[in-house]
């Protein structure tokens, strides 16, 4: 395998969709605590202590309380991550140069890219878990970083490369631990989550389930931000008291495409500005909220059109101020009334 | 200037490329090209014919989202396709654009929590 090639695979990879991360979870039937278990035992002999006990959390959550409990009895050991790496490359897994070669300069590109996401995803897994124990200490993930990039850099490898790393590839592409606390006499670890889903900007989001989820420890995301599972469960809920009562601008925002532009105003309260027909005749509607928004610190202006083929309906933001239905059009597209003249419409 | 409207996709004649496009973006030129793909369906805005198309970084908060600048050499269409099959959509007929230049202006929306402008997702 060339410079050219590597390069190649590289490029490939900066357009690695997190979208697809959840099929390749869902795809792969390993053995994981098998494979986990093999890898935990090749570790501890790289570092000359003897076979430890495993002990398995259900999530994030169950670790925290192993840990806590388990650390009463044993000290935790430090290994840093240059350690590992030193340790494993002088394993007596034998890995060729040019595995190694490949190996590196794909971990290098495949950490930018995932880096951002891990610590999305355990930042606020240990915002959750802090909820309901303050006294919880943000757990790094497991062994390292690199660890992490390698392990989806191994999924991305079985789904679409097939690399001369058959070595490691058995060893990483088959574990998924996801946070791991090393002992002297126990490995404790939390298994990777059942079903991580990402929107197209690679940011945690679902829209009908959990962004993550493990056996008893569910996060729901929306673009990135956790919110409340009910929103998401039950989104017929959500009242004006309870848009109005949220001070965040964010989470007001994000409720606001939860349940749709429509609803929103129409929980708020509407007083209609000005309506026409469109050229296809249906009936396109300026409005504004009743009540000035107490975040917004200005009525909302909402602008109802209809989708000219489709009939189908938006309910579209526009600024303050505007008093005419076309003019509110028109700006969609940057145009005023006056300006906004489109010979054929589909 | 002709003004087309196909769904969330605006188009505009334009009398001449602005110079810092011609001179900064190399146009590709198959005989089908992706413009827009829909954030959320399996849907795209695709140009089919002899076009020199040349993708503009779109910036928010513009007030015009421009993504597109279009060189139409000879009569082309705009169409609305799925973009695994290229089957139309039966959402958004297709419009003929005539040879000459046109400018793709994506639909936005006002975020008053943000008082930012965003391109309409679709």
């Amino acid at each position: 395998m060339d410079e050219k090639h590597i390069k190649q695979l590289i490029k490939s990879l900066e357009n690695f969709a997190f979208s697809e991360i959840n099929e390749m979870i869902l795809g792969l039937n390993y053995d994981y605590v098998l494979a986990n278990t093999m890898f935990i035992k090749q570790f501890y002999k790289q570092l000359s202590l003897k076979i430890p006990k495993i002990l398995i959390a259900q999530n994030p959550e169950d670790f925290h309380l192993k840990f806590q409990e388990l650390k009463i009895y044993e000290k935790p050991i430090e290994i840093s991550s240059h350690k590992f790496w030193v340790n494993f490359n002088a394993s007596p897994i034998k890995i060729s140069l040019e595995e190694d070669k490949i190996f590196t300069e794909l971990a290098k590109a495949a950490k930018g890219l995932f880096l951002s996401s891990f610590y999305a995803i355990s930042q606020m897994v240990e915002q959750r878990i802090k909820m309901s124990h303050p006294k919880f200490i943000a757990s790094h993930p497991s062994l390292n970083i690199n660890y992490h990039a390698i392990y989806w850099l191994k999924k991305f490898h079985a789904k679409y490369l097939n690399l001369p790393t058959k070595n490691l590839q058995e060893l990483f592409s088959k574990t998924n631990i996801f946070w791991s606390k090393t002992f002297e006499n126990t490995f404790l670890y939390c298994p990777f989550p059942k079903s991580i889903h990402f929107d197209e900007n690679n940011l945690l989001h679902a829209e009908t389930s959990a962004a993550i989820s493990w056996e008893g420890f569910d996060l729901f995301a929306w673009r990135g931000i956790e919110i409340p599972k009910r929103w998401i469960l039950n989104p017929e809920t959500i009242n004006n008291q309870e848009i109005i009562g949220q001070k965040n601008a964010e989470l007001r925002r994000i409720m606001q495409e939860v349940i749709g532009s429509e609803r929103f105003a129409h929980l708020l309260g509407l007083q209609k500005l000005d309506e026409d027909y469109d050229l296809q005749g249906n009936l396109q509607t300026l409005y504004k909220t009743a009540e000035i928004d107490s975040i917004a610190k200005d009525y909302l202006y909402f602008a109802r059109v209809a989708c000219p083929s489709t009939g189908r309906i938006y309910f579209l933001g526009v600024p303050p101020g505007l008093n005419n239905i076309w003019d509110a059009v028109a700006w969609t597209f940057g145009k005023t009334k006056e300006t906004y003249k489109p010979i054929i419409e589909t | 200037m002709e003004q087309f409207r196909q769904g969330d996709v605006f188009l505009e004649k334009v009398s001449d490329l602005p110079a810092e496009i011609k001179q900064t973006i190399q146009p590709t030129n198959n005989q089908s090209e992706l413009l827009i793909k829909g954030e959320s369906r399996n849907h795209g805005h695709f140009i089919e014919g002899d076009v020199e198309t040349f993708s503009v970084e779109p910036t928010e908060n513009q007030n015009e989202i421009i993504t597109h600048y279009l060189n139409v050499k000879t009569e082309s269409l705009l169409k609305h396709l799925k973009i695994d099959t290229k089957d139309f959509t039966k959402e958004h007929s297709e419009i003929k654009l005539k040879p000459g230049v046109y400018k793709v202006v994506r639909q936005r929306e006002y975020n008053a929590y943000q008082k930012a402008i965003n391109i309409v997702k679709d």
